[in-house]
């Protein structure tokens, strides 16, 4: 009951917190013990004692949904921490059992299970305390899944304990669960909603299994176990292809998105899918923000294999040029509405690679990691990163002398080095355009504002927009700019993408008139 | 003494009122259909009254159109879904469907549509291009998006939507970022 209040005497006080670690922490000598099968029975047990004595402290923080005091942070990271031992304690357990003759009660498969559970739950807390998902985590699912395949299990049914829920299924649905959970951990998800898509993907898990042939015909996920560095990430088909490493598989993501589909049916027929689980007493406003979350991820992942496959068969549409791009280079970033309109169309700018961030305190130069044509990853130091969140605007300079790619920040995510952080920008245009235009004030006075033109994909300019600071925005109001020697009234209609401090609207244009 | 006749037959529901078109149980208990109408408030902002505006065929052509311009097709799709299963007389909406489906080259959708819509427009004009619609995707999803009769099929084209200011500005637009790129070169 995640809605339902908290009594502030449910909630661990310092010394029970004190209390269940030191208990964590004499379990961690006494299961190296026991025999491996043994061991990870034992913390099995132990994950289910932790989750009763901290049920409360965990719906408090998730209804909370931000944290708001100090005291909740310390608590949420808390949490994360003794979830981190568990983890720490089954994957030891877990190879001991693989190591040795399987004894005890667990099952090495059991074994491998747990560490999947596990490592869910140090996702979703490491989310929910502010932080990332570390490369602990991906290691130690990637190995287990490994153990797994060698001992042919992977695909065995076996029960396992998810919440307070019992589940039949395998190993491999399970680390399926967890990756997924690490890839859309780095957007925006609140966390009730994050736990409602947890909910979902714990339904779904059994629908969805990993291949080892990459598909041409559907858009799908790869992973390879033998990079901690990734999780999963969209497959781009090459051409010619190349053949497949004995670490890598792919997830289709059409069962993925049927599931959906069943997902938002349910809904249609009145029920709260999937009618179990800590989403059953939320609002509707957060199953619907999942759904379009959900949504956006995968039009974002087809867009991107359709766009990387069309540059891979050189077909390529680009409404600018291409250029070779090297990766691990330095280039020019600038962050926010304001700043990226104040300097980043400035010819004397074009031709450097120094961008800005000054003001919002971004010291380090910013790295090119990766590009496509829907997005780019950048490398930013963790500390500038953290001056950035999900849903700035940000405009990068690849080469001198080139316009700017405008996009917003899509996701953040770890990167193995010790203090780099990749910052995923969503590319909304390559080619934009800065305008002073005029537009009619509360007032009804016309007004010059900028504007940050974004020629939209469809010839018929319904698909065009324009980018506006967040105060200049007034919905349905009336804007006039010049093109090519020629005046345009058009309206600033509904909001298609924002963030903090700009809008993404809709252009209708209505009259183009004689300069 | 004469029988008592047999109790009449319960009489029919017309196919239009009795038709669950995409699997939701009609009617829905209060209680579901609660559920069902916040949720579809709260998915389709625009839509303060599901009910009555689910069953006028325009106004959801227009905003299915917006959000294909927002590039949202699949909430397009289903706020179009959800207004037919409201009210499956609106053929202009199950156009648009098979519109959708062709697009999608989505075979197995295509030939459910042309199940359900032959159950609701028995002789319907439209059912022999369909039949040749759904011939040419089962062979070529491209080839299928790219005919006439589809092309017809589309939101902006049963709208009618009027665009030449809209395409005359895009047109100025690209020209400005073109020359653009040329300044900076």
């Amino acid at each position: 009951m995640i809605n339902a209040p908290v009594n502030s005497s449910q909630l661990l006080n310092e010394t029970e917190q004190r209390e269940l670690s030191q208990k964590h922490q004499a379990l961690e000598v006494s299961v190296a013990n026991f025999k491996a099968g043994d061991a990870i029975d034992s913390v099995s047990q132990a994950l289910r004692y932790f989750e009763d004595r901290s049920r409360a402290d965990r719906q408090h923080l998730i209804a909370a949904n931000t944290l708001k005091t100090k005291g909740d942070l310390i608590a949420s990271e808390w949490i994360c921490g003794r979830y981190r031992h568990l983890l720490s304690m089954a994957f030891t357990a877990m190879l001991r059992s693989f190591d040795g003759v399987a004894e005890g009660r667990a099952s090495p498969a059991q074994g491998c299970a747990l560490v999947m559970v596990i490592s869910a739950h140090v996702v979703k807390w490491r989310k929910y305390s502010g932080g990332r998902t570390d490369t602990v985590v991906r290691e130690c699912a990637h190995l287990a899944l490994q153990k797994a395949q060698l001992q042919r299990v992977e695909g065995g049914v076996l029960t396992t304990r998810i919440d307070d829920r019992v589940h039949e299924t395998t190993v491999e649905a399970l680390y399926l669960r967890t990756m997924l959970l690490e890839r859309f951990s780095g957007g925006s998800l609140s966390p009730k909603r994050f736990e409602i898509l947890d909910t979902w993907l714990t339904t779904w898990m059994d629908a969805m299994w990993l291949t080892r042939e990459p598909s041409t015909l559907e858009p799908m996920l790869a992973i390879n176990l033998a990079d901690i560095e990734r999780g999963l990430i969209p497959y781009v088909p090459l051409v010619p292809p190349m053949p497949v490493g004995e670490s890598e598989f792919f997830l289709s993501l059409r069962p993925v998105k049927r599931q959906l589909d069943r997902a938002i049916q349910a809904f249609h027929q009145g029920t709260i899918y999937p009618g179990w689980g800590v989403g059953v007493t939320m609002k509707i406003e957060e199953h619907v923000g999942v759904i379009e979350f959900l949504e956006r991820e995968l039009q974002l992942i087809d867009e991107f294999r359709n766009a990387a496959t069309d540059v891979a068969q050189g077909q390529a549409k680009l409404r600018g040029k291409r250029v070779p791009i090297g990766v691990n280079t330095i280039v020019a970033v600038y962050f926010g509405f304001n700043e990226i309109s104040a300097q980043a169309f400035d010819m004397t700018r074009a031709h450097s690679v120094a961008g800005g961030g000054a003001e919002i305190g971004i010291r380090n130069a910013v790295r090119l990691l990766d590009i496509s044509e829907g997005g780019l990853g950048l490398e930013m130091v963790d500390e500038d990163a953290r001056r950035l969140h999900v849903n700035d605007l940000v405009a990068v300079r690849l080469e001198k002398g080139r316009a700017v790619v405008l996009g917003f920040v899509a996701r953040k995510s770890t990167l193995q080095r010790p203090t780099g952080t990749l910052i995923g920008i969503k590319v909304l245009t390559k080619t934009p355009l800065k305008l002073i235009m005029d537009r009619v004030n509360d007032a009804n006075q016309w007004q010059p504002c900028e504007g940050l033109l974004v020629a939209g994909l469809a010839a018929d300019g319904f698909a065009d927009s324009v980018i506006m600071s967040e105060k200049d925005y007034v919905a349905n109001s009336l804007v006039a700019a010049t093109l090519s020697g020629r005046v345009y009234e058009f309206y600033a209609r509904r909001v298609r993408e924002q963030g903090n401090g700009w809008r993404m609207v809709a252009i209708d244009a209505v009259n183009r008139l004689a300069e | 003494m004469t029988p008592t006749p047999p109790p009449p037959p319960p009489a029919r529901a017309s196919l239009a009122t009795k038709l669950s078109v995409f699997g939701t149980p009609w009617p829905l208990p209060p209680e579901l259909l609660r559920v069902r109408l916040k949720y579809i408030t709260v998915r389709f902002l625009q839509m303060p009254e599901p009910r009555v505006l689910l069953r006028n065929a325009k106004d959801i052509l227009r905003w299915a159109q917006q959000m294909e311009d927002d590039n949202m097709p699949r909430s397009a799709k289903e706020l179009t879904r959800l207004a037919v299963e409201e009210d499956p007389s609106q053929r202009v909406l199950w156009l648009y469907l098979f519109s959708h489906a062709v697009r999608d080259g989505d075979n197995n959708e295509f030939g459910e549509l042309v199940r359900l819509f032959s159950q609701q427009f028995v002789d319907d004009v439209v059912l022999e291009d369909i039949a040749h619609v759904g011939g040419v995707l089962a062979r070529d999803a491209r080839q299928a998006a790219e005919m006439p009769t589809l092309q017809s099929w589309r939101a902006a084209a049963l709208l009618a939507r009027e665009g030449q200011t809209q395409r005359a500005f895009h047109d100025a637009l690209q020209r400005e970022i073109g020359a653009q790129s040329g300044n900076l070169q």
